[in-house]
């Protein structure tokens, strides 16, 4: 039985602001004019079809010319099918998206076993005021833009597209923001998105380490 | 760097470049971002001061490299923590119980050795999630079928050691586990049951070898790594049915329960659960809906039909039920099935992460009067920390006994949610303690807890475990306070 190879970029999964990550030209999200034979830099941009904000995130990203796919909640498909061997090739896909926590969790670790890791994270949480409040972890360039959000109102869903957009892969120190988006008067108190970014990278040793 | 209790600096540097030379010095971890891997994504003492931090990981690539490492480990007395895929969500993950151990992680010893079509079994190293083994039998079109826990990510070896359970034929892994390889925390290799014979053909055939069964010490254990397991798999049967059966009220599920009963005894039913009617969400008992119980039915065309409508027949007792049926028939294509279907025909997925919480998972006899007095009960001990019972699937994969997890929400950012849920599953485990129920498994941070329970003639039984781990783990190296069993140095110090 031949052992399954295991490098050790697929052994080690996650690092963080650590990470010498590949420069990706160009944004996030190829357009739909871009020239012949070019590839989006996200492989999948991944939304849940069950909830509006997704659906809006969803639309937008495809306005910009990503390549879309919608869950309902589970990513078993998208990963076994799908994910588990784009991953597996020399240049494994970078995907994005806009999930209930539970597939963002179990993106993460799967990517996580894959040598991949997770540069983003928002999380958009609806209040009992009827507010979202939007938090969001990401390299500084998008950081500077959360604030956005705030004028975004029920269409932050696209926002957040838009924000992603952005995402060009060159390393930045890692920040966080925050913006508040106004009231919406559709109940979902406590509905809890989060918006992704999950891309390979390559390690950087750091100094003083064993390894 | 976190330093474990009573292991110097220098000494665990030394360790470390031991481990380097042993397993490849790329595969040794110290940085904090590859340390952070390691933490409890469900724990609920993280931001605390207790919440277990490893010093360093390492991956050994094989039997011998594993060896190397425990060897080491007794040299410079290194606490080790052993992990398969780390996926033990809910149970404590990756991290290990004692702040500043080695996490050894058996991730790259991901060998599938053997899948035998004609005696249904397979062996795999501790590496092999269940997708992995899915994925193997579905590319070569093996008649055969797995089953496997919440999350298919999960090691076949680790959810079998730690006695995980399913929703299919197969649902009680441990019960279908035949054969180990173990390395002894001294390095010494060992083969339980005829895997001791030298080139036996049945290691993974029969299951109790000759002399003493000796399997069972290393399932929920720390006096041994688990290289390699047997398991045995499910010839794919020329029908599956995907059943339900729904019951209008709460109280239903007494009737429901006893019902179920005598037809598992005559295994009628190989396995079930039943799931509450707010799943993923608290219950509050004075004001719910029903119930439904999840069933499969595998084998042969009428036999099948038969054992169903036997079935419906017993739970017609219940006013208001209904039942619903899908029938399948080999070859069968997993994308015809709903999330249910699949996980009733054994195939791995990973959508039952609807939330975050760890589990007080109480063993009840099989009466629906149980159920409902521990619902009640917990319900009562839920309101004194202003939330309801919250209640995970009912399992019933044994005959004569259910496991009935109760969820207890944890937080990623919240310490009052946390220190709420370490104060409510204490008061859970004391309760069930009270009434007699063991728990089944339990996370890091309640080890102790729970097996202080199991305290019948002054803690024979703690005292038996911790008497073999003194004779094979005298420098208390593996696992240490691995469901309460501590080497004698730390025993009266537990974390």
């Amino acid at each position: 039985m031949d052992p399954v190879m295991t490098s050790r970029r697929q052994f080690l999964g996650a690092a963080t602001s650590a990470l010498a990550l590949v420069p990706v030209a160009g944004p996030a999200f190829a357009h739909a004019s871009g020239a012949a034979g070019s590839r989006p830099s996200f492989y999948k941009v991944v939304y849940d079809e069950r909830l509006t904000d997704c659906l809006a995130f969803a639309a937008e990203a495809a306005a910009l010319g990503a390549a879309t796919h919608g869950i309902r909640g589970d990513v078993t498909s998208l990963w076994y099918d799908d994910l588990y061997y784009r991953w597996r090739e020399d240049n494994p896909a970078a995907i994005a998206g806009l999930t209930l926590e539970p597939a963002a969790f179990c993106l993460k670790v799967f990517a996580r076993d894959a040598g991949l890791h997770q540069l983003l994270r928002g999380d958009h949480v609806c209040t009992a005021h009827g507010h979202f409040d939007h938090t969001v972890s990401a390299p500084m360039p998008i950081v500077r833009r959360v604030e956005s959000l705030s004028a975004s109102g029920e269409g932050w869903g696209a926002g957040v597209a838009r924000l992603l957009s952005g995402f060009d892969g060159r390393m930045a120190p890692r920040s966080r923001a925050s913006a508040r988006t106004g009231v919406m008067s559709r109940g979902d108190t406590g509905l809890h998105l989060v918006s992704w970014v999950i891309a390979p990278g390559e390690r950087r040793l750091r100094s003083g380490t064993v390894v | 760097m976190a330093l474990p209790a009573g292991l110097t600096k220098r000494d665990l540097a030394s360790a470390l470049e031991e481990f380097a030379a042993a397993v490849g010095r790329q595969f040794v971890f110290t940085s904090d971002e590859h340390i952070n891997t390691y933490r409890d994504e469900f724990g609920p003492l993280r931001g605390t001061p207790k919440d277990p931090v490893p010093s360093a990981a390492i991956a050994p690539g094989s039997v011998e490299e594993v060896q190397k490492v425990v060897r080491i480990a007794n040299q410079y007395r290194v606490p080790l923590w052993v992990i398969s895929c780390g996926k033990n969500w809910g149970y404590g993950g990756p991290a290990p119980r004692v702040t500043g151990s080695v996490v050894v992680d058996l991730k790259r010893m991901n060998r599938i050795l053997e899948v035998n079509e004609q005696h249904a079994y397979a062996l795999v190293e501790p590496g092999v999630s269940y997708f992995d083994l899915y994925r193997h039998i579905q590319e070569r079109k093996l008649k055969l079928w797995i089953d496997g826990p919440v999350g298919g990510w999960g090691s076949v070896v680790a959810n079998t050691v730690e006695r995980g359970v399913g929703q299919s034929i197969l649902g009680d892994f441990y019960n279908f586990q035949c054969g180990m390889e173990v390395v002894l925390p001294d390095g010494e290799l060992m083969r339980t049951g005829m895997g001791a014979v030298p080139g036996s053909p049945t290691w993974q055939q029969y299951k109790w070898g000759f002399g003493p069964h000796v399997d069972g010490l290393f399932s929920h254990s720390n006096i041994g790594i688990v290289t390699k397991i047997g398991t045995w798999l499910a010839p794919e049967p020329p029908v599956f049915l995907s059943c339900q059966v729904s019951v209008p009220r709460f109280e239903d599920i007494v009737p429901l329960i006893d019902i179920t009963r005598p037809l598992r005894q005559k295994n009628l039913l190989v396995n079930s659960a039943v799931f509450p009617p707010r799943l993923g969400r608290p219950q509050d008992p004075a004001n719910l809906g029903g119930w439904y119980n999840k069933i499969g039915f595998y084998g042969e065309d009428k036999v099948v039909d038969l054992q169903w409508q036997h079935v419906q027949d017993a739970y017609a007792a219940i006013p208001g039920v209904e039942f619903k049926a899908r029938r399948f028939t080999a070859p069968y294509d997993a994308g015809e099935m709903d999330a249910f279907g699949r996980t009733l025909a054994g195939i791995p997925g990973v959508g039952g992460y609807g939330y975050r919480g760890v589990f007080c998972s109480p063993i009840l006899p099989f009466t629906g009067e149980a159920i409902w007095n521990m619902i009640h009960s917990f319900d009562r001990i839920y309101q004194e920390y202003g939330l309801r019972y919250f209640g995970e699937a009912i399992h019933i994969h044994q005959a004569r006994a259910l496991v009935a997890p109760a969820t207890v929400p944890i937080s990623l950012d919240d310490p009052k949610v946390n220190e709420t849920a370490v104060a409510l599953v204490r008061r859970l485990i004391v309760e069930s303690t009270r009434q007699g129920w063991g728990v089944y498994r339990i996370t890091t941070a309640f080890m102790d807890e729970a097996m202080a329970a199991f305290s019948f003639n002054n803690g024979a039984l703690l005292r038996f475990h911790e008497t073999l781990k003194d004779a094979l783990d005298p420098n208390g190296i593996l696992a240490p306070g691995k469901n309460g069993i501590w080497p004698s140095k730390h025993r009266g110090r537990q974390a």
